[in-house]
């Protein structure tokens, strides 16, 4: 009996304690189970990164200021420049107003403003008869459509039934050698580098092609299909889509000079801006041409120059409930390359002697001398 | 007496343990989405891809032409009486971005155009209505900027793979197209027609 009874009583509570310790283990289990399940549905919630709203809207910005100078630049015949700027000014004002009820939706602040004097003047060469080809005013069919200056923009239109005749690639190839004239073709130097693009119809596969040339051996191809065919050059893209030929745009440094050789080769329509002031660029290609080559206002002929916003700097504001973002972008839609660093020449006047200044580059410094 | 001290011992060593497993049991986390086919991580991936989608698309210019993909009463090329599509992306360059990204993996989108009234409400307009979206759906949406010279755009070529459509000569702010307008903007000279938004929600089907 007293054995029996002996070893009860070491055992103690043994049961008690055992269920007691099982118990807090299991809540113990459940602890860290929970804090798994919860890190890892913190770790995959979105991050609403507010940056990132920050960058669409001054990518938005950027795209509507650029449509709206487009369309100011393209109507409005032959108005002056400043009021082509005090009408973006107010289709901005205007932009902000409805994309501030869009950013209000989402407890966002955004303004866009065109703060006036922002804008640099320039110059928009058009061509916009689609029946007439690419010559001059005065009829050259080798002729420097602008020299030393900013581009951007460069497009042209073309038919593919519009071509005076159809042309194979070995011919095309010759023509940017220099061997032939039997292709239409742009060149575009930047004082360092020069290329050649020629627009044609293949004789072969009867479509409209771009072939470019770098002047060092290397050719390179894009086709459209279809009809009517759109060449974005500074876009460097055919018909909307990507053209690999034309990626040489990429290279370009700040200003160049572009020049159409076998112009009464090609019938289309064409433009281009450029950031010279609409008087001195014209003088300027008059004289390296030897004749008129712009008419003055549209309606007069193909093809004419106006005055056109080159380009323009908006001020964002972007104010969100953790980000807020301030700053100033400029706007210069299809503008290819480096941003242009070269300062615009409004006006220039000569003292004394007679002739034209001679202007040479040092560096990011231009020299001007008699 | 002793037996009913064990006996009591063993029965409370039990209801602890019981009291402590039905503790730990109902403690456990359940999260928002524990329950459902879709989880935070597919949200995120199909809300980023419609943002890719968007951006591509602005890029070369295939969203502002779907935009303008109508007719001159404002409906859509081939919707008939709904004014909407409701098989799949519009039948031109954003269409087919849309069907690429979305279609071959079971996920679902509407396609939604929101734009400005003078009275400054803001109505939408249904490019692509599929269903109501679930509970699980993400969203992403551009600004698209309208001008008074733009044109609306008709069918693409047949021959074009790329399915580029087409300007025509019909301008927004001509007499016959009633398209996104803005009333206030009538008879104002600044060129700009409206900014209009357009909005695409994703949800797995």
């Amino acid at each position: 009996m007293a054995d029996v009874a002996s070893s009860v009583r070491e055992r103690g509570q043994l049961i008690l304690i055992g269920g007691l310790s099982l118990a807090v283990v299991f809540v113990a289990l459940a602890l860290v189970l929970n804090s798994a399940i919860y890190t890892e549905n913190l770790a995959t919630r979105t991050s609403d990164n507010p940056a990132d709203t920050a960058m669409q809207f001054r990518h938005d910005a950027l795209v509507g200021a650029g449509t709206v100078i487009e369309h100011v630049n393209r109507n409005g015949g032959d108005r002056t420049y400043s009021d082509r700027y005090s009408e973006y000014q107010n289709a901005v004002d205007e932009w902000q107003g409805l994309h501030a009820s869009y950013s209000a939706v989402n407890g966002l602040f955004t303004e866009i403003r065109a703060p006036d004097g922002a804008g640099n003047e320039g110059t928009r060469v058009v061509d916009d008869d689609p029946g007439s080809n690419y010559t001059s005013a005065a009829g050259q069919t080798d002729w420097t459509v602008a020299n030393d200056a900013q581009i951007r923009q460069l497009q042209m239109n073309v038919d593919k039934g519009d071509f005076p005749s159809s042309v194979d690639d070995g011919t095309v190839k010759d023509t940017l050698d220099g061997a032939e004239n039997s292709a239409f073709y742009a060149e575009i130097d930047d004082g360092a580098d020069s290329w050649r693009v020629a627009v044609y119809r293949d004789s072969n596969t009867d479509e409209v092609k771009v072939m470019s040339y770098d002047l060092s051996g290397g050719f390179s191809t894009c086709t459209a299909e279809g009809e009517s065919v759109q060449i974005d050059i500074t876009g460097e893209t055919l018909d909307g889509t990507h053209c690999e030929a034309l990626s040489f745009v990429d290279d370009l440094s700040n200003t160049h000079a572009i020049s159409y050789h076998n112009a009464h080769l090609i019938f289309g329509t064409y433009e281009l801006t450029v950031d010279r002031v609409e008087g001195s660029f014209r003088s300027e290609v008059d004289a390296e041409n030897g004749g008129s080559t712009y008419f003055d206002n549209p309606g007069d002929g193909a093809p004419y120059t106006t005055p056109a916003i080159y380009s323009a700097t908006i001020e964002l504001v972007y104010d969100g409930p953790s980000v807020t973002y301030e700053t100033e972008v400029r706007v210069a839609p299809g503008e290819p390359g480096e941003s242009a660093v070269a300062p615009p020449v409004a006006h220039l006047d000569t003292f004394g002697g007679s002739g034209p200044l001679s202007k040479e580059h040092d560096g990011d410094v231009t020299r001007w001398s008699p | 007496m002793r037996g009913q001290a064990h006996t009591l011992e063993a029965l409370v060593a039990s209801l602890l343990l019981l009291a402590g497993v039905a503790f730990a049991l109902q403690v456990t986390t359940v999260t928002p989405l524990s329950a459902s086919t879709s989880s935070q991580h597919i949200e995120n991936q199909q809300g980023a891809t419609a943002d890719g989608v968007l951006a591509a698309a602005a890029e070369n210019g295939a969203l502002k032409r779907a935009v303008l993909f109508t007719d001159d009463e404002g409906n859509f090329h081939g919707t008939g009486n709904d004014g909407y599509y409701t098989s799949g992306g519009p039948p031109n360059r954003f269409g087919a971005i849309l069907n690429r990204a979305f279609e071959s993996r079971g996920i679902v989108f509407n396609v939604y155009v929101n734009y400005q009234t003078a009275d400054g409400l803001v109505k939408q307009k249904r490019m692509v209505y599929r269903g109501v979206p679930s509970d699980h759906a993400s969203a992403a949406s551009k600004k698209v900027t309208l001008v008074d010279d733009d044109v609306l755009h008709a069918d693409p070529d047949p021959n074009d793979d790329y399915e580029v459509a087409k300007p025509t000569a019909t301008a927004l702010d001509s007499e016959s197209s009633s398209l996104y307008r803005d009333a206030v903007n009538d008879g104002s000279d600044d060129g700009l027609y409206n900014v209009v938004e357009v909005e695409v929600v994703v949800w797995r089907m």
